[in-house]
């Protein structure tokens, strides 16, 4: 017996309606606006190399500060008296400081 | 030289070299077809914006492009990871909005048994098609997505877990659940249209 369940008959019509899936129309001004894109992306992909150094240096010097800034801050809460210590306890409190230091070496 | 005598590869590696308008013959071969597989998978609307963001996308993942294959495959691969980004987005803002998507709960017209084949063969499409966006927008996201590429594309397993960076093993599972949940999708409203008067 090879009959078809009603469920069965509702698939074949959902697959054969997938497949006969309108045709949409290519608008008159959309090359012209991918095109566009394109043009801009190709630009901006031109001046990446140096966004991405830029980028990537920022990032680096400031995951560097903020590594010196903990090594410093337990540093300084193990009670060190020394001018070292001193030192890397005022760096701890400014950031700023501390990232252009990093960012000097 | 005329267009057709220059291969997409070679096209491709002219895009590639810097010549940037020669992207616009690759446009013009392919968009129809790029807009056939979108149309399938987005609404009507979307179709022309989804198109887009596949050639855009195209262009910018040039660089991974492997001239063994044809350009075709390869960009009709982009442009089903495009229409299943639209869904994934467009679940994300549902998400968001809380929402629910008017497809979700509106029963289709034409349910199970009011496809009637003796009416028009257009308006039978039609409420097909009605039928079809209803049961796909009650499905879970991931089983909309691989029933669509499996069950209706009818892409190979491979290129399915390629288009959704899934596993294949993943893609099988997905798939059979997906199906089964569509059966039983279907199973109940062919059971609730019976028990009309």
């Amino acid at each position: 017996m090879n009959e078809q369940s009603p469920s069965d008959d509702l698939e074949a019509r959902l697959k054969e309606a997938w497949r006969q899936a309108p045709r949409a129309p290519v608008p008159a001004a959309w090359q012209a606006g991918v095109m566009r894109t394109i043009h801009v992306r190709a630009r901006l992909s031109a001046v990446d190399p140096r966004l991405r150094f830029l980028h990537r240096t920022i990032w680096r010097g400031a995951a560097a500060a903020a590594a010196v800034a903990l090594f410093a801050a337990g540093f300084a809460l193990r009670g060190g008296t020394s001018a070292e210590t001193e030192l890397l306890r005022l760096l701890a409190l400014d950031p700023q400081a501390l990232f252009e230091l990093v960012l000097v070496f | 030289m005329r267009h057709e005598e220059v291969t997409d590869e070679a096209i491709v590696q002219r895009v590639q070299a810097g010549d940037t308008g020669a992207y616009e013959t690759l446009i013009e071969r392919h968009r129809e077809s790029v807009f056939r597989i979108v149309a399938r998978h987005v609404p009507r609307d979307r179709v022309a914006e989804v198109a887009h963001e596949t050639f855009v996308s195209a262009y910018l993942s040039l660089a991974g492009f492997q001239p063994t294959h044809p350009f075709e495959h390869w960009l009709a691969r982009i442009a089903r990871r495009c229409c299943c980004d639209f869904w994934r987005e467009r679940e994300r803002e549902r998400e968001h909005t809380e929402e629910p998507d008017a497809a979700e709960d509106k029963r289709p017209r034409a349910a199970a048994r009011a496809i009637d084949p003796r009416a028009g063969r257009e308006a039978e499409q039609r409420e097909a098609r009605e039928l079809l966006e209803w049961a796909l927008a009650r499905l879970p996201l991931d089983d909309r997505l691989v029933l669509a590429l499996v069950y209706f594309d009818e892409l190979s397993v491979k290129e399915c877990a390629l288009v959704l960076d899934w596993g294949e093993s993943k893609v099988k599972v997905r798939a059979l659940r997906a199906r089964e949940r569509l059966r039983r999708l279907l199973a109940g409203l062919a059971a609730e249209d019976g028990k009309r008067p």
